[in-house]
């Protein structure tokens, strides 16, 4: 069956549904406004650092499996088949990284009341230099985490429907909604709509593992079928993919660990019981996303074969498409994984922007325009700033081309450049802001030469990953060398 | 300008933390080398368990353990004093 085949039209009842979901994300919103306690920016920014079990799980869960997990994963496994089971294994690998640092943040950031990644490179090194260097580089991978959402809404709309929707058309509604309900109640609008989002989510998953498989006959069939057509998508990788597997611990452990948004849920924790509990969680749930993603991804190139490559980000949405053509049970079970796949792309991107504009307002407009402003106001200039910096993203999103993954394979790069501030600042006293701020710049030029130069991996690991060891190589020599000064 | 690392590597400090203790580490290590399928001859595939590769099959079961294992290391090796009291947001 090829891909041109399958047309989806949701009808009036299905459309009603994904737009009763949608509004009531707005509702979440309004409560969540009633809650607040005030304009402070601990309670727009941080939720009044007041999130319990479930809050923080479910936005901790559906804000770091976004619509790429859905999206670009499922397209990469088409591309190179069970290669991707890594996923599993670097989404996982986040929580090493937390572990490595998130003990003593979280501490500090208790008794020092920090709202921003930056507060803490403040507090810790005193350099406004790299504060500011710092911070613009968690902007801009955020932006671009952002882009990538808002692309991947285009994507699904635009999959689901065949082209009959242009991507623009969901790309802008969905982004309204989302700032809408985020300037309503802040941080605790977006983990209240996370936790919908989340059970969402999990349940949209669920079913695809239910579902997809038996496309084709089950998951056997689709093993056998691709030992016999294209072997390579079974088999163990080559040692170079095992390079790549360990460059990609290396991104996501050091990288998405560090995300803005993921330290402001560590900041924003009830306690630090109820952290641990969360995290401890977190450590199996790329089963239930990852690999789910993996499996569809690998059937899809058993059912849909002939799909080009700038195509292959969409492989979830025809099977959608395929799956709802099949009975009257299928057509509400996509409806629902399409609420899922919404719910995946809004929980991620509510929480990038909210921390853009978290970071712009405090490291930034504070800092360098209204240093007398108080917090009513710099609450007041971050709503702005949500409403402005969605306008520039959805402009971007709906006017540029690239697959998915190559998106967020370039954020990564800036934001791992920053990692030695957390994994290395938060336990060694003898390691200054200068320091770290050479290595932060040798490390981005490495890692984006390399990239600009056409080298984007070096034998298996990511240029931003290589970068990293320069840089890492940089603060070490830096905290080294006044020891050897002492001694001669 | 160095007053703020005082800060950091004093008070508020964990009272037990997994960095701390080189031999989680190591099990981690040992972990992700099981994971990370380097071991298998080039090509292999192998028989197929409940529809997967056994090397892909391997590299799941290592990441399970891993998260067991960081289940086990969170809860006996990351103490902070006073972790039951909330941030004070109420």
């Amino acid at each position: 069956m090829g891909a041109g085949e399958s047309q989806l039209t949701f009808g009036w009842g299905a459309l009603t549904v994904i737009a009763l979901y949608l509004f009531s994300t707005i509702g979440v919103g309004w409560l969540a406004r009633r809650s607040s306690r005030g304009h402070s920016l601990a309670d727009h920014y941080l939720a009044g650092r007041s999130l319990g079990f479930l809050a923080l799980f479910l936005t901790l869960y559906s804000t770091q499996y976004s619509g790429n997990t859905l999206f670009g994963y499922t397209g990469i496994s088409y591309r190179i088949g069970f290669g991707w089971t890594a996923s599993i294994l670097f989404m996982f690998s986040v929580i090493t990284g937390y572990l490595l640092f998130a003990p003593r943040l979280v501490a500090l950031s208790r008794k020092k009341k920090f709202i921003t990644p930056g507060d803490y490179i403040a507090h810790r090194f005193g350099s406004p230099r790299l504060t500011l260097l710092s911070t613009l580089l968690m902007i801009y991978a955020l932006a671009n985490y952002t882009l990538a959402q808002l692309r991947a809404i285009g994507a699904a709309v635009e999959g689901l429907t065949n082209g009959t929707v242009p991507s623009a058309y969901g790309i802008i509604t969905l982004a309204i909604i989302m700032v809408v309900y985020e300037t309503l109640g802040g941080m605790r609008s977006v983990a209240w709509t996370d936790m919908i989002q989340g059970i969402l989510l999990l349940s949209g998953f669920l079913m695809l593992l239910f579902m997809v498989p038996g496309l084709a006959g089950g998951l056997p069939a689709v093993v056998e079928h691709l030992s016999r057509i294209d072997p390579a998508k079974v088999q163990v990788p080559t040692l170079e993919g095992c390079m790549n597997w360990i460059s990609y611990v290396f991104l996501f452990g050091f990288g998405a660990a560090i995300y803005p948004q993921a330290i402001q849920r560590l900041y924003a924790s009830r306690s630090t019981r109820v952290l641990k509990r969360s995290l401890a969680l977190m450590t199996i749930m790329p089963f239930t996303t990852a690999l789910i993603a993996m499996i569809c991804g690998v059937t899809g190139s058993m059912v849909l074969p002939d799909l080009a490559l700038g195509e292959t980000d969409q492989v979830l949405a025809r099977i959608c498409s395929l799956i709802m053509n099949q009975s009257t049970e299928g057509y509400w079970l996509v409806v629902l994984i399409f609420a899922a796949a919404l719910a995946a792309l809004m929980s991620t991107a509510d929480s990038a922007l909210l921390s853009i504009s978290s970071m712009v307002t405090k490291d930034i407009y504070r800092v360098y325009f209204r240093p007398q402003s108080n917090e009513a106001e710099l609450t007041s200039v971050g709503k702005w700033c949500s409403w402005i910096i969605v306008t520039l993203l959805v402009v971007i999103a709906i006017g540029t081309e690239k697959t998915l993954i190559r998106l967020l394979e370039l954020k990564f790069e800036v934001l791992i450049q920053i990692a030695p501030c957390f994994f290395l600042g938060l336990y060694w006293k003898r390691l200054r802001g200068d320091t770290v701020l050479t290595g932060m710049l040798a490390g981005l030029l490495v890692g984006l030469g390399l990239t600009w130069l056409g080298y984007p991996r070096l034998w298996g690991f990511h240029a931003g990953v290589v970068g990293l060891l320069v840089n890492f190589g940089c603060c070490l020599a830096g905290a080294v060398r006044p020891i050897a000064q002492r001694k001669t | 300008m160095h007053s703020a690392e005082h800060d950091a590597q004093g008070s508020g400090e964990p009272i037990r933390e997994p960095r701390r203790h080189p031999w989680l580490w190591l099990v981690y290590l040992f972990l992700y080398a099981v994971a990370i399928p380097w071991y298998w001859p080039a090509g292999y595939r192998g028989p197929l368990i409940l529809g997967l590769p056994l090397w892909v099959v391997v590299s799941l079961l290592a990441v399970l353990v891993l998260a067991a294992w960081t289940g086990w290391v969170i809860s006996r090796y990351w103490k902070t004093v006073g972790e039951e009291d909330s941030h004070g947001g109420r």
